[in-house]
């Protein structure tokens, strides 16, 4: 009892992650662990903030524009790429510039995780190997880093709204935001998932780097899916066109979001399951396989 | 209040996908330590600690003991929480500070007061936690103005007395060393010395792996000597060293 009053006292300066006990069964409540490793993650978002803001410093170091070199180059890119397909396609820049730029700069995200997620748990072994953690935390940065730099580039999916595209519904605005919330949402299950799959199998990574390019070409990125003519409902089975077009369909009125809604929330609810059925199957296993 | 408990705990590494032709190589660089299975030539077996029963309480001082390989480093980490057994069970009951790389995390870019905030979140302390101790680490580690600079402009000695400095500010209930720590000249060292002790005598329970017997006897009342993953002995720590001792001199 004099310990518990002890404990009242000091409460304020407890720590953060160790509820005081830790139990550990190597052969019951896996679930229970997972679970409590992802409330963790969360309760500890000033360590992950403190390792997105490391891995910014570091990048950006000694640089005139620091992270605003992500503007820069996504403005250059976006121009470039507009100027240049405009002139391919023979369409018209002013609609031709935001529907490149936009899909350019969120494929960049939406790529982003699916690339860098195998690497997750591989590439942070000496933190988690040395220190206790929760292991979600490292999915949690990578989706802390890649929103961020999302957040620079996305300054020229502003200008493009101001300056280029046409003003839409305020609703249409919100709708964009909520795309980009399944998109983040999504990725960070998608981390954790293919995170674990990476680090047990190696060859797993090097195929989804070979893939992305590929899918790259596969999605209407800078072309118009309606270009295939008889076969533009291809575009409908790629999953990455859906999420692609919640954030940029709203954006530019294009049609059809309301099927890529109803297919990225649908990819929403299944991401989290299957990750987090996997990372409480195989989370105790990471530390011997990376 | 502290508490550890291991009740038949397992760990073993797999080291998959391994050629004939680099097995001799690797059966002679474990030679020391763990217990090997090859008899699978595809998939080597190394069991890193097996069967592994311990039970500590509050004023128990900890040394492991044991050859290279003999699995100390493995159970320092299972006891940190960062490896999960393969087999059995863990309690630990009280707050856990792993102090085994005690520079992970730091920020090459970031001032030296940054890094107060960076290595501190690393170890899982709260803000009011650091704000708490924030003056104590800047003092203690008599780098005055130099906590303005980033930590790439510090000399290794100065990093390593930062680090300290952190690692040892918060007091944990269970504290865990993989080999003593030591930082700056001699003054400093000192120092340091005596803070690692208070550190160590205010915690409950206090584990150790060095293979200095002279410091273990000095530090710790506990011996648990390891041979091949494998407890053969726990009990009063002289007896431990000793018995050690003489092992390795049959061994020879």
């Amino acid at each position: 009892m004099a310990d518990d009053h002890r404990d009242e006292i000091e409460r304020p300066l407890r720590s953060l992650v160790d509820d005081d006990v830790f139990v550990y069964d190597a052969h019951q409540n896996h679930t229970q662990y997972a679970f409590d490793d992802i409330r963790d993650a969360f309760r500890r978002w000033r360590l992950v903030q403190t390792m997105v803001r490391t891995e910014f410093n570091t990048r950006y170091k000694g640089t005139v524009l620091g992270a605003f070199w992500l503007t820069a180059t996504a403005t250059l890119t976006v121009l470039g790429l507009g100027v240049i397909y405009a002139q391919v396609f023979q369409t018209d820049f002013q609609t031709y510039l935001p529907y490149v730029g936009i899909g350019l700069i969120t494929w960049g995200f939406i790529s982003g995780f699916v690339n860098e997620s195998v690497s997750v748990y591989v590439s942070s072994v000496s933190v988690f190997s040395q220190i206790r953690m929760p292991l979600s935390i490292f999915p949690m940065r990578l989706t802390g880093r890649l929103t961020l730099t999302f957040f620079y580039r996305s300054l020229v999916i502003v200008g493009i709204m101001i300056f280029v595209a046409a003003a839409r519904p305020p609703l249409q605005y919100v709708l964009a935001l909520a795309g980009l919330a399944i998109v983040i949402w999504t990725g960070f299950w998608i981390s954790i998932l293919f995170g674990v799959i990476g680090a047990r199998y190696r060859d797993f990574g090097q195929f989804i780097g070979a893939f992305m390019t590929f899918a790259f070409f596969l999605t209407p990125v800078f072309w118009d899916s309606e270009r295939l003519g008889p076969y533009a409902y291809v575009a409908q089975f790629n999953p990455f066109f859906h999420f692609l077009n919640i954030v940029r369909g709203p954006l530019l009125g294009l049609p059809d979001i309301g099927v890529s809604f109803a297919v990225a929330l649908v990819i929403a609810l299944i991401a989290p399951l299957a990750a987090f059925g996997v990372f409480a199957r195989f989370r105790h296993r990471l530390a011997y396989w990376c | 209040m502290a508490l550890v408990k291991l009740e038949n705990v397992g760990v073993e590494y797999l080291v998959r996908e391994m050629h004939r032709t680099s097995l001799v190589s690797a059966a002679a660089s474990f030679a020391t330590g763990g217990d090997i299975d090859m008899s699978n030539h595809s998939k080597v077996l190394i069991s890193a600690l097996k069967d592994v029963s311990l039970s500590f309480k509050d004023g128990d001082r900890v040394g492991l003991i044991g050859h290279n390989g003999a699995g100390k480093t493995t159970l320092l980490r299972v006891l940190s929480g960062i490896l999960a057994p393969m087999q059995g069970r863990i309690r630990i009951e009280g707050r856990l500070a792993g102090l085994l790389s005690i520079q992970l995390g730091l920020d090459q870019n970031a001032s030296g007061y940054e890094n107060v905030y960076i290595r501190a979140r690393y170890m899982g302390c709260s803000e009011e936690e650091i704000m708490a101790r924030f003056d104590d680490i800047c003092e203690f580690s008599e780098l005055g103005e130099y906590l303005h600079l980033p930590l790439r402009t510090y000399s290794s000695g100065m990093r390593v007395r930062l680090a300290f400095s952190i690692a040892t500010a918060f007091e944990p209930d269970i504290l865990i060393l993989d080999e003593w720590l030591s930082a700056g000249d001699a003054n400093f060292r000192d120092k340091a010395a005596r803070r690692l002790k208070g550190l160590i005598a205010q915690s409950g329970i206090f584990f150790m792996a060095t293979h200095q017997p002279g410091l273990m006897k000095q530090m710790c009342n506990k011996g648990v000597v390891l041979e091949k993953g494998r407890v053969t002995f726990q009990g009063d720590v002289e007896e431990a060293l000793a018995l050690h001792a003489d092992r390795a001199a049959a061994a020879r």
